[in-house]
């Protein structure tokens, strides 16, 4: 058993097997070695727990090169409703599984982004994430949608 | 409201990685900052097999340094080259040119003028070059301006002996994997052995006299005989020349793959292949290979095929291997029907031969498993337990589970 203590100082008890899906708990456990004290650490075991016994993506596994697998936006339906929350948490969500190194997790946050930009306009995108068109003159964009008008007819 | 920007450049990137081309068009018109991240998706790999297409995306890499810069493999397979003009070569060099952090390049076309596009090109992070271009000066150019970077090679191309030309041999110091016309193998040299993986999957494989054969393994074993791993060849039989000399000088390969292609050698008799006499052919060649671990045979499906092999005969073929190569641990027969030798946590693995998937087996080929582990058990009471758990765990992981409980109560009585 490992406890985990939240910034707030909640904690939790959960099994080792459970929250090495975290590769950043996995190596400060192996840092720590066996102890007793408490990891102060934020929670996501009920994603873990939902995982547990499923295999761990190795290591060295180049998630950014393994286009094939990526490019593809389905999400199973356990995560589809795990991930259902606010984009202010969906960001946060990434932003934790992005720093405990859960690569499953951040994939279904990542999946879940581009499937909101999925058929959107660049102003619909531009709106849904605040961000803020800096091209200039307007007429760039068009420049720029002639470019690259083979990709679409690949 | 949160701003995407606001994500680490990594998280944004496998964001991006994960859209379609379509969004990834539109993603570029967003802001500049998420321009650079789709354009570096968008131009990373590129791969053409229609002229006008190759024309307009070399437009865009020509007109813009970042996808010019974003470009890191290049692939042309062009079907509709037909007669092209001067013009057409100029813009794919100047295209090329700037896209100096190409790492992979794949040339399939065999048309001259792409010979003279490489003149022209370095890149200095180049590691991959594939081509069916012929071997002339140019070519081999290339391929020594790239010497210090290139760890994988495929040439395809002809030889053209008769215009006495005949390349120098080039020394590729990080050169791990060669594929392609067996004939180049000679103009590779190696002062440290690093080439491990040589596939001799171009057709004049099938042509080779047994001298060419002969002196083809022979240069292998000089430059790379501490460090090939694995070899694997095409060809109408393993009585071929090349097999033959590969058993006979390369016998410590660990891992070794056969690929039966048809030659319609007599079109009044065509040849049906038949996966049996393939596996009885391999079992001639194998008593050279002592340290063999992985063995791979396949076929080119053409024509007339016979390739069913049931589960109690692909048991018995894999198991004959492993009586001639003792540190065989995988097999993978024609059709992707592979075995393992099963793998026990304290003691490594065991000899008993198990099928990778278990998806396809009806109900007869299962007891017929069931019955071959329970014989195997009783040479071998002290491992045969765990096999068997490991079988059935994941049998039922894959096949019905209802059905597996009513039809075979055998499960509880072997475990």
């Amino acid at each position: 058993m490992v406890t985990l203590v939240t910034s707030d100082n909640e904690k939790f008890n959960a099994e080792k097997e459970v929250v090495e899906r975290s590769v950043l708990i996995k190596n400060m456990l192996e840092d720590v070695g066996e102890s007793d004290q408490p990891i102060p650490l934020p929670m996501f075991l009920e994603y873990c727990e939902h995982h547990r016994g499923e295999p761990l993506p190795a290591p060295d596994a180049d998630t950014s090169q393994d286009d094939t697998r990526k490019r593809t936006t389905d999400i199973s339906e356990w995560d589809q409703k795990f991930i259902t929350v606010d984009q202010e948490m969906l960001f946060e969500i990434i932003l934790a599984a992005n720093y405990l190194d859960i690569k499953s997790l951040l994939d279904v946050g990542c999946k879940t982004v581009a499937n909101m930009i999925k058929g959107k306009t660049p102003e619909e995108i531009r709106k849904l994430f605040n961000i803020v068109n800096d091209f200039t003159p307007r007429r760039r964009c068009a420049q720029i949608k002639k470019e690259n008008e083979w990709a679409e007819d690949r | 409201m949160f701003n995407l920007l606001r994500l680490p450049p990594e998280v944004i990137s496998h964001i991006i990685g994960c859209c379609s081309i379509h969004d990834l068009v539109t993603l570029c018109r967003v802001s500049k900052a998420i321009q650079v991240f789709s354009t570096r998706t968008l131009y990373r790999d590129l791969s053409f097999n229609k002229v006008s297409l190759l024309l307009k995306c070399c437009r865009a890499l020509i007109k813009r340094e970042l996808s010019a810069n974003s470009v890191r493999s290049f692939r042309i397979e062009l079907n509709d080259l037909g007669y092209p003009l001067f013009a057409f070569y100029r813009i794919l060099e100047n295209a090329l040119r700037l896209s100096s952090k190409l790492q992979d390049l794949r040339i399939d076309n065999s048309e001259f003028g792409f010979q003279l596009i490489l003149s022209a090109c370095h890149f200095p992070c180049l590691f991959y070059f594939q081509t069916r271009l012929r071997m002339i000066s140019s070519l081999t150019e290339f391929i020594y301006r790239h010497s210090s970077t290139i760890t994988g090679l495929h040439l395809d191309g002809e030889l053209l002996e008769h215009l006495s030309f005949l390349p120098e041999p080039v020394n590729l110091p990080l050169l791990t994997s060669f594929s392609g016309n067996p004939v180049f193998v000679h103009y590779i040299q190696q002062e440290q052995p690093k080439l491990c993986s040589v596939k001799f999957s171009a057709l004049e494989t099938l042509t080779l006299t047994d001298t060419e054969a002969s002196n083809v393994v022979n240069h292998l074993r000089e430059i790379a005989g501490e460090s090939l791993e694995c070899v694997s060849v095409i060809g109408s039989a393993c009585s071929d020349p090349l097999p033959k000399y590969i058993a006979k000088y390369l016998n410590s390969l660990r891992n070794l793959g056969f690929v039966h292609l048809n030659t319609l050698v007599n079109e009044m008799e065509p040849y049906i292949f038949s996966a049996e006499d393939l596996c009885e052919d391999v079992k001639l060649l194998l008593p050279e290979f002592q340290q063999l671990e992985r063995l791979i045979l396949n076929h080119v499906p053409f024509g007339e095929c016979h390739t069913g092999l049931s589960v109690p005969d692909s048991h018995k073929f894999v198991t004959d291997f492993h009586t001639l190569c003792p540190k065989l641990k995988v097999v993978l027969l024609p059709n992707k029907n592979g075995w393992h030798r099963c793998y026990l946590p304290e003691s490594g693995p065991s000899n008993v031969w198990m099928p990778d998937s278990l998806e396809d087996i009806d109900i007869d080929d299962a007891l017929w498993l069931f019955d071959m582990l329970f014989t195997e058990g009783k040479k071998d009471p002290s491992c045969i337990g765990k096999v068997i758990v490991s079988a059935t765990k994941m049998y039922l992981e894959e096949v019905d589970h209802e059905r597996r409980i009513n039809d075979n109560p055998n499960v509880d009585n072997t475990e």
